[in-house]
């Protein structure tokens, strides 16, 4: 797949494609899966009677259709971002994405009801071991709906809500259209004007005043079908003075053309409660991941996003916060790595619309065989925002000639008492670390992976330990080969 | 018959009336044909003028007229005040060329230079005196097709200051530049080109000056910095205008190998100003030290947009912008570091300080890295803050009175920008219109 240029793939008939897509692919993953295995596709592209389809389709509330039609129109309205992936944004075709396709009919209750070929893939994901050692609940997504759900019996009796979105629209209609949207309007830009559209799945979590939830709830996410646009929508909502951690990791096994990532996440932290939002995510490199995270806080509320960006062909996410109510807090932990034709536009935003607010911004990026990474961010501090604190911290590592990286910070600031702070650094990896490593005898290529998992590990050692365990993984995965 | 101010029509008077030669009035008409054909940065699309709207200003650009041809030389202790203010004293001047509206009304160059060959006189006379040097310097940095503004600038460009200095030769003295404009609703697009030759060195102090008047002033300028093999420049670009004028200035600077260049902004004054300040490091071994300084107050919009490129290997540059903002002032600074491939061994920093001065000051900052090269260190830091409460503390500690101890605050905020300009009468130019604006 990787020897064949684009031009050269697209010129192929759909099932060519697929075959070569395909090839060496149960040598190299040790399994597959059916084609025939969805109950239900829409067909291919984007207009009114896909969108009424996927509505109609879920049994939805006229509300909501109503909701997706007119952002189906915002959608067809915006133009195309040319900041960014810039060139790389107009290579999508969006008549050539699949919508909505139903992996299986009824949701699993438990763990055996999940389908053998589903099960599989989680297996090989290792779902199963970090369920039976704390995982509290799993929300799963196999494609386009959760398939398999299990919240812990404890979960319930304390009131919390942890569902896919689908099942809250139907179950608690109310709660559900009260926040929904509220964070992100369709109109905010052009891809959540296109999830708003066609969303499907995701988590919804309620958590009721004073509660905290002691144990991370967790949801799997996996793209596995060619072509097919991934639309979950979470919504995230922390009553006063409760505590929740969300993780949500997606892995992608290297199986498409160029697929489409568009997800919206919506948080909202009322007073004094927090709220922590872990991603890893490693799509496969030909997947445009373009998101769109928001969270509101207010009076004394923090947030935090742990945001880890693996993979993708054109990764755009820049994970916000907005500091309505006084006191406020935001942090935003953010690591990207950029392979060989990969472009990691990641970042963070921290708005501070109330007094007494701090954000605190750490972003580290690696570029490596041509890759493109890089640090966009915003800190605005409105007017009346006073005794505002920032801090921005971008490191950037560089492993050769051919890779680029990028920083961006804009800060804008309306106050004058505040103490607002952004300080970037690019290099190489550092010549005396390397020569202090190797003197005692490591090789080159452990060395350099050793520096690189050294400059992440600030980041690292805030996930939860298996994750933290993957992303090192992935780092060492990534870091092979890389001395010539 | 009245020629509307901005026409192809008035392009070509304007040309014909200096008796230009052929290749710039080509080079005029194409910028005339790319000014027309160009739409005006709209704030809301384009991002090198989001924070910069120049809707009311294209819009009253219809009402202007081109600044009159000011008519003969004046002895220097008839011109007004404000200009004889910012005089350096004779002896320590190399040379000195004053402008009024779009004209020339004093000038001097001292023998012992221009014995050794350097040329240093209002551009529209250079293009007269010294056309092939001017061929092979004016436009060689700037494009007349990069905007919409460079190319309306490059249409009508009229006038200004150019200066070569020969290779080997060394200038000791300052030679200072005041454009001074005391009319209104005028126009004004002056251009000034330096070229110093192989190891040749240069100080050149470029001032804005104007009286307060109530029209609109609007000033499209270009400055070409042209550093050869070895050459040194210090150059200070001053912006003392009243409150009527609108500034856009593009400038930009080359280095060759082991150029040296120390370039230094001051903004005080304006309405709305934009000035893009950008140093290109093509040859080996050079280095840019780039200063600025902005003081926005009410009514007030300040942008500096800084590029440190770096295309040859084993360069260095290093950018120190700071602003003090005043009540309602606002301020934009936006800079980036480009490493392109191949520049390795390139050490490059930048730095944005803000001081908050009250509670309505608005400040932006947007410092950018974009990297290709893996040889590298680049750094860039910006910072906001308010005024820090214990220095001002302990100077009233020690009987000085607040609003005092306030300017002194103020002033020491700008000294780590001064003491990066190496001749003490450029430090002081600076200095004087720093303590100026506090005064106001």
């Amino acid at each position: 797949m990787t020897d064949i240029r684009h031009e050269e793939f697209t010129a192929l008939s759909e099932n060519e494609r697929v075959a070569l897509i395909n090839k060496g692919y149960e040598e190299k993953y040790g399994f597959r899966d059916s084609d025939d295995f969805y109950t239900f596709k829409s067909r291919k592209g984007l207009d009114a009677d896909v969108v009424t389809q996927i509505s109609r389709m879920k049994g939805e509330p006229e509300w909501m259709l109503e909701f997706r039609l007119k952002s189906l129109e915002i959608f067809n309205k915006k133009p195309m971002p040319t900041w960014g992936g810039g060139g790389a944004l107009q290579e999508i075709d969006f008549d050539d994405i699949y919508y909505y396709m139903k992996a299986s009919d009824k949701e699993a209750k438990s763990w055996d009801d999940v389908p053998e070929d589903v099960k599989r893939t989680f297996d090989r994901l290792g779902i199963p071991e970090a369920e039976q050692k704390f995982l509290a609940g799993v929300g799963a997504q196999y494609e386009s709906e959760v398939v398999y759900h299990n919240i812990k019996k404890e979960l319930e009796a304390q009131g919390v809500i942890f569902l896919s979105t689908d099942h809250a629209l139907q179950e608690h209609p109310e709660l559900f259209r009260e926040y929904f949207a509220t964070v992100v309007p369709p109109s905010d830009n052009k891809f959540a004007a296109l999830n708003s559209a066609v969303w499907s799945g995701g988590s919804f979590i309620y958590v009721p005043p004073g509660i905290h939830v002691e144990m991370p709830l967790q949801a799997y996410f996996r793209i596995n079908a060619q072509n097919i646009g991934q639309f979950e929508r979470t919504l995230i909502i922390a009553d006063e003075g409760s505590w929740v951690h969300y993780v949500e990791g997606c892995t992608a096994p290297n199986y498409t053309t160029d697929s489409l990532h568009s997800a919206v996440v919506e948080i909202i932290v009322k007073k004094n409660a927090r709220v922590r939002y872990t991603t890893i995510q490693n799509w496969s490199d030909n997947v445009y991941n373009l998101v769109t995270k928001r969270t509101i806080c207010e009076e004394g509320a923090t947030m935090e996003w742990v945001d880890g960006n693996i993979g993708s062909k054109l990764t755009m996410k820049y994970p916000a916060v907005y500091m309505m109510g006084e006191g406020a807090k935001g942090e935003i932990l953010s690591i990207a790595f950029a392979g060989k034709g990969q472009h990691q536009d990641a970042g963070a935003k921290a708005i501070h619309a109330a007094p007494n607010t701090s954000s605190v911004i750490t972003s580290k990026s690696i570029s490596k065989d041509g890759g493109r990474a890089g640090y966009r961010g915003l800190v605005q501090v409105l007017e009346g925002a006073h005794g505002s604190k920032s801090n921005v911290l971008c490191d950037a590592l560089i492993l050769d000639e051919e890779s680029r990286s990028d920083t961006y910070p804009y800060i804008d600031i309306r106050e004058d008492d505040v103490s607002i702070g952004h300080e970037a650094t690019v290099s190489k990896v550092g010549e005396e670390q390397l020569f202090y490593l190797m003197s005692r005898g490591i090789g080159e290529e452990e060395a350099m992976s050793m520096i690189v998992s050294g400059f992440i590990e600030p980041i690292v050692k805030e996930l939860p330990m298996e994750y933290a365990v993957e992303m090192n993984r992935l780092i060492q995965l990534e870091m092979e080969g890389s001395v010539g | 018959m009245e020629v509307e101010a901005l026409s192809a029509g008035s392009v070509a008077l304007q040309s014909e009336r200096h008796g230009e030669p052929a290749w710039l009035r080509a080079m005029r008409d194409r910028a005339w044909a790319t000014y027309e054909a160009l739409p005006f940065p709209d704030s809301n699309r384009d991002e090198a003028w989001r924070r910069t709207n120049v809707k009311r200003l294209a819009r009253r650009m219809g009402g202007l007229r081109h600044a009159p041809q000011s008519s003969g030389k004046a002895a220097l202790e008839t011109l007004p005040d404000a200009v004889q203010a910012v005089l350096r004293d004779d002896e320590k001047r190399g040379g000195l060329l004053i402008r009024r509206d779009n004209g020339v009304v004093y000038h001097e160059l001292d023998e012992e230079y221009s014995a050794q060959g350097v040329v240093f006189m209002d551009l529209a006379d250079a293009i007269q005196a010294h056309p092939e040097l001017v061929q092979q310097y004016l436009f060689s940095l700037q494009e007349s097709n990069e905007g919409k503004f460079e190319a309306q600038h490059a249409a009508f460009a009229n006038g200004g200051a150019f200066l070569y200095v020969p290779a080997g030769v060394v200038i000791d003295r300052p030679l200072q530049v005041i454009h001074w404009v005391d009319g209104s609703d005028l126009m004004l697009f002056p251009h000034t080109v330096v070229a110093v030759g192989k190891n040749g060195q240069a100080t050149v102090m470029d001032e804005y000056l104007s009286e307060n008047e109530t029209g609109l002033v609007f000033v499209n300028s270009a400055t070409e910095l042209i550093l050869a093999q070895g050459a040194a420049l210090i150059y200070l670009q001053l912006q003392n205008w009243a409150e009527n004028v609108h500034h856009l200035s593009f400038s930009r600077a080359s280095t060759a190998r082991d150029g040296n260049l120390n370039w230094t902004v001051g903004q005080f004054g304006g309405k709305l100003t934009r000035f893009q300040t950008e140093a290109e490091m093509v040859g080996q071994g050079g280095t840019a030290l780039l200063n600025g300084v902005f003081f926005p107050t009410v009514g007030q919009q300040q942008g500096n947009y800084t590029l440190q490129r770096h295309e040859a290997p084993y360069c260095t540059s290093d950018l120190l912008f700071k602003g003090a903002i005043r009540e309602e002032g606002r301020s934009v600074y936006e800079g980036g570091i480009k490493v392109e491939k191949g520049a390795q061994q390139t050490d490059a920093y930048q730095a944005n300080r803000n001081l908050m001065l009250a509670k309505n000051a608005h400040a932006d900052s947007i410092p950018s890295l974009e990297i290709e090269a893996h040889e590298v260190r680049c750094t860039h830091g910006s910072t906001t803050s308010q005024m820090d409460q214990e220095e001002l503390f302990y100077l009233q500690s020690r009987g000085i009175p607040l609003d005092p101890a306030t300017k002194l605050v103020v002033e020491g905020f700008f000294v780590p920008v001064l003491d990066r300009i190496p001749l003490r009468s450029v430090r002081d130019r600076l200095k004087e219109s720093i303590q100026r604006k506090m005064a106001l």
